[in-house]
């Protein structure tokens, strides 16, 4: 790990303890929580698309296994809540695994909509599995995490569960087995007859990749303690999509920028309610058109046109 | 000890209604630098790509070091001391020079290599990219660009390299020093199996040459041999007074 | 009854199949998935919705309109928004699928705006229904299943037969030996995105009486669009034909013998366990058949 990588973590480290201490905004700690939430979930759907290649559409439905998986252990089993949390992120990982097992004989697309259909099918078996998941009424009564009224030790674990994930992520990506992920990316066909056992890869990321989402996903039941079969669609999915393409796909921090950025451009607009998702639909397009590489793309190129100093 | 490096038996490939290899049959020997030649559509790459394993023949043996290929997967292949580059070049383009070889590094040899960064830095020298290094493949011509695959491939440790046409799109001085640098290849003891359209490199460096047509091999033997082979004549009609000036100059 | 299942399942099938060719089209040309393609749909049903209701149009006038006015948005769209970006990296699919989810954000919100989100929707178009021996179908089913088969003929025949569908396939197979062949390349994206908004167009009119019309009724085609092009092979037209058919078929049957609850839980299912047996799609495959009957 590079200097600047190690004070960036130490400054970020810094910043989450001291944030919630200071701001007493309760929504802005919750809007935060979320955002953590959704900036691992965009992190980790970016390394499936962004630097493997592998076009996940369904990615959102094993954020909704995790939480049903650690909701309902938690109330039918009784199981301690790590635990749980733990389970729904075995679960979801290992349906990941099976889910791209047909898909490696597949065209690239083809995947995506493989796995869109899988995120449909899950969503509307959550919806229609009433007698398990209580369908669209949804599931409510889920055991907290932490049963005090303040929400900062959600903020501390919600932030510490995306520092955690993203320093692992950059371990990954920095070893061998990174070097790997992007050869494929770059050429499936070289990295094969390179020695990369390109199916096997494929399917450990994804195992990874869905672990993640089902771990965010049951830390997110125990934090707002009812979920609906809703977890599962598209939108979801969509969302993480944009927020990771947003900010500059295949890159490390991009989905992490992406996700700040689009949830607080969501809420900058609140005042305007109305008009608040139409001023987000064309900012999107705004910000696409003109840094079509991402914000961190577009990062770079205004760096880049900086002088420097003589 | 086999004498056989690499075999195939009555390996035929079919794509639909489209023969594109009818029961070919060959022996690469240990040390050899052979040739593939033919018409454009006579199963040349086709043939490397089964040997490699993007595909396995529809009917027919692969046997490498006397060992069954067909159950193998590429990347088992490279590690069994298969090496490839392709006839439009596939480099890493977003990886630097140094990352595009460390791949084949990592994952291509055997054993675990050691000091895998030094071997593909003294690569890079060695093909002369030596200047290339940190910068990224997408940054480079096309000369360059097909040696950095044959780096990538060499990191590999492979006892045969399958070269697909790197001659293609190369100026004379670039051919020239490409058949220098295939010359040092060989001289360290790797084998080579060569597919070329540029017959001034063929013709050089060959000590044997095989021709296919339609999927059939039509001539085996020295360069001088195949190339008075009527049957080859034949097929590269146009060819013949250029290849009979050389063979007589 | 099965015949009767199975005749449903061809009427709604024939417009799925006319939803996926729409949606493959671009895929097949542009390499990328139209997130606005639902928002097509959803203009067009909220124009037919006007026309029928306010003017009391007649329906193929309605119908032309329609697909003209989305032709017109279609085209439009691919010169004012994916153009640009397109010419801003070389690597444009991505931002373009990007843009298009901004689209349909943009065009819901402003329909929302504008017309409010109230379900609006008028009883059928045509009475009556036609009482066969063996089977029932309403004048109104056999009008969408008339109109869809004439709809995906002319587009078999315009891929086919035409300069403009030769062009169409050439970009679709090789890009770049296009471009180096003559074709006006943004001549052909802007034109295919018309054609597959003018496509969309259609089912937006015939079944606005079925679905309603609302800001986010664009839902439900996309998902359908999505499906019928997997099914049939990404970017095949012959394809997304069939595949539409299938669906439709699968989906009807799912409805009558099962629950109606889940049956596009079954029909995606249904799909999947096709795809396991051909990957490509069965497009190709039903290609790969003509073709040895053809030339045995």
């Amino acid at each position: 790990m590079t200097r600047l990588d190690l004070r960036l973590c130490a400054v970020s480290l810094l910043l989450i303890l001291i944030f919630p201490l200071v701001v007493k905004d309760d929504y802005l700690i919750h809007l935060l929580i979320l955002t953590a939430l959704f900036a691992q979930s965009a992190a980790y759907w970016n390394l499936l698309d962004g630097y493997l290649g592998l076009i996940h559409f369904g990615y959102a439905a094993y954020i909704g296994i995790g939480a049903y998986t650690s909701a309902l252990s938690a109330m039918h089993l009784g199981l301690p809540l790590p635990l749980c949390m733990l389970l729904g992120g075995l679960l979801s990982g290992i349906l990941g695994v099976l889910l791209i097992i047909p898909c490696l004989r597949m065209v690239t697309f083809s995947t995506a909509i493989v796995t869109l259909a899988f995120g449909e099918i899950a969503r509307i078996a959550a919806s229609s599995w009433t007698t398990l998941t209580k369908g669209e009424m949804g599931l409510w009564g889920i055991p907290p995490l932490f049963s005090s009224q303040s929400k900062l030790l959600f903020f501390y674990v919600g932030f510490g569960l995306l520092l955690v994930g993203s320093v692992l992520l950059k371990i990954l990506l920095r070893s061998r087995l990174g070097l790997a992920v992007v050869a494929i990316r770059e050429d499936e066909i070289a990295a094969f007859t390179s020695g990369i056992e390109i199916n096997r890869i494929k399917l450990l990321i994804s195992g990874i990749s869905c672990f993640v989402a089902g771990v965010m996903g049951a830390f997110y039941a125990h934090y707002i303690l009812t979920i609906t079969p809703g977890l599962f669609s598209l939108g979801y999915t969509i969302q993480i999509m944009a927020m990771s393409m947003f900010g500059g796909k295949g890159t490390f921090l991009g989905p992490i920028l992406g996700a700040f950025a689009l949830i607080f451009l969501g809420e900058g607009f609140r005042f305007m309610e109305d008009y608040r998702m139409l001023i987000y639909g064309l900012l999107i397009i705004g910000v696409v058109m003109a840094f079509p590489t991402g914000l961190v793309g577009g990062i770079n190129r205004l760096k880049k046109r900086i002088p420097s100093k003589r | 000890m086999a004498s056989t490096l690499l075999s195939l038996k009555n390996v035929t490939k079919t794509f639909g209604g489209l023969r594109a290899l009818d029961e070919v049959s060959l022996e690469i020997r240990p040390g050899e630098i052979a040739s593939l030649v033919g018409p454009n559509g006579s199963g040349k790459t086709t043939l490397f790509n089964c040997v490699s394993g993007i595909f396995n023949p529809t009917q027919g043996e692969i046997r490498f070091r006397d060992r069954d290929l067909l159950p193998l997967s590429p990347a088992e292949r490279c590690k069994l001391g298969i090496g490839r580059t392709f006839q439009v070049v596939r480099p890493f383009m977003k990886l630097s020079c140094l990352e595009n070889v460390l791949v084949g590094a990592y994952f291509g040899q055997k054993n675990h290599p050691s000091e895998a960064v030094s071997e593909g830095r003294r690569l890079l020298e060695f093909v002369g990219l030596g200047e290339r290094i940190d910068q990224p493949a997408s940054g480079l011509r096309l000369a360059e660009r097909k040696r950095l695959e044959i780096a990538r491939a060499l990191a590999t440790r492979p006892e045969l390299l399958l070269l697909d046409e790197v001659a293609a799109g190369l100026n004379p001085a670039e051919i020239e020093a490409m058949i220098a640098l295939l010359r040092e290849i060989h001289g360290r003891g790797i084998t080579l199996l060569v597919v070329e359209h540029v017959m001034s490199l063929v013709m050089d460096i060959s000590e044997r040459v095989i021709v296919l047509n339609e999927g059939r091999k039509i001539a085996d033997g020295s360069p001088r041999d195949v190339v008075n082979d009527p049957k080859v004549i034949q097929v590269y009609l146009g060819e013949e007074v250029a290849l009979s000036e050389k063979v007589r100059g | 009854m099965l015949l009767q299942q199975i005749i449903n399942g061809f009427v709604i099938g024939a417009i799925y199949s006319v939803v996926g060719v729409g949606f493959t089209l671009i895929f097949g040309i542009m390499r990328i998935l139209n997130f606005a393609y639902g928002e097509f749909y959803m203009l067009a049903s909220y124009a037919a919705f006007v026309a029928y209701s306010e003017f009391h149009l007649p329906l193929w006038l309605i119908l032309l309109l329609t697909m003209t006015l989305l032709f017109a948005i279609g085209a439009l769209t691919e010169r004012g928004l994916v153009k640009p970006v397109r010419e801003r990296t070389a690597d444009w699919s991505v931002p373009v699928i990007m843009v298009t989810l901004g689209l349909q954000i943009v065009l819901q919100n402003v329909v929302l705006l504008v017309a409010g989100g109230t379900y609006r929707g008028v009883s059928a178009y045509l009475m009556g229904t036609l009482d066969l021996e063996w089977f029932v179908i309403s004048y109104e089913r056999l009008m969408i299943l008339g109109v869809s088969a004439g709809l995906l003929l002319g587009t078999w025949l315009l891929i086919q037969k035409t300069k403009l569908g030769l062009a169409m396939l050439a970009v679709s197979q090789n890009r770049e030996g296009a471009v180096l062949s003559g074709i006006p390349l943004q001549r052909v994206y802007t034109l295919s995105f018309g054609l597959s908004a003018a496509l969309v167009a259609i089912p937006g009119v015939l079944l606005m009486p079925l679905l309603y019309v609302y800001p986010t009724v664009g839902q439900v085609p996309i998902m359908k669009a999505f499906a019928v092009t997997l099914l049939g092979g990404m970017g095949n037209i012959e394809g997304a034909i069939l595949g539409g058919i299938i669906l439709g078929v699968s989906e009807t049957m799912a409805s009558a013998y099962l629950s109606s609850l889940i049956k596009d839980g079954v029909a995606f299912a249904f799909m999947i366990l096709i795809l396991l047996f051909y990957p490509a799609g069965i497009g190709p495959y039903f290609q790969q058949i003509r073709q040895k009957v053809i030339r045995p």
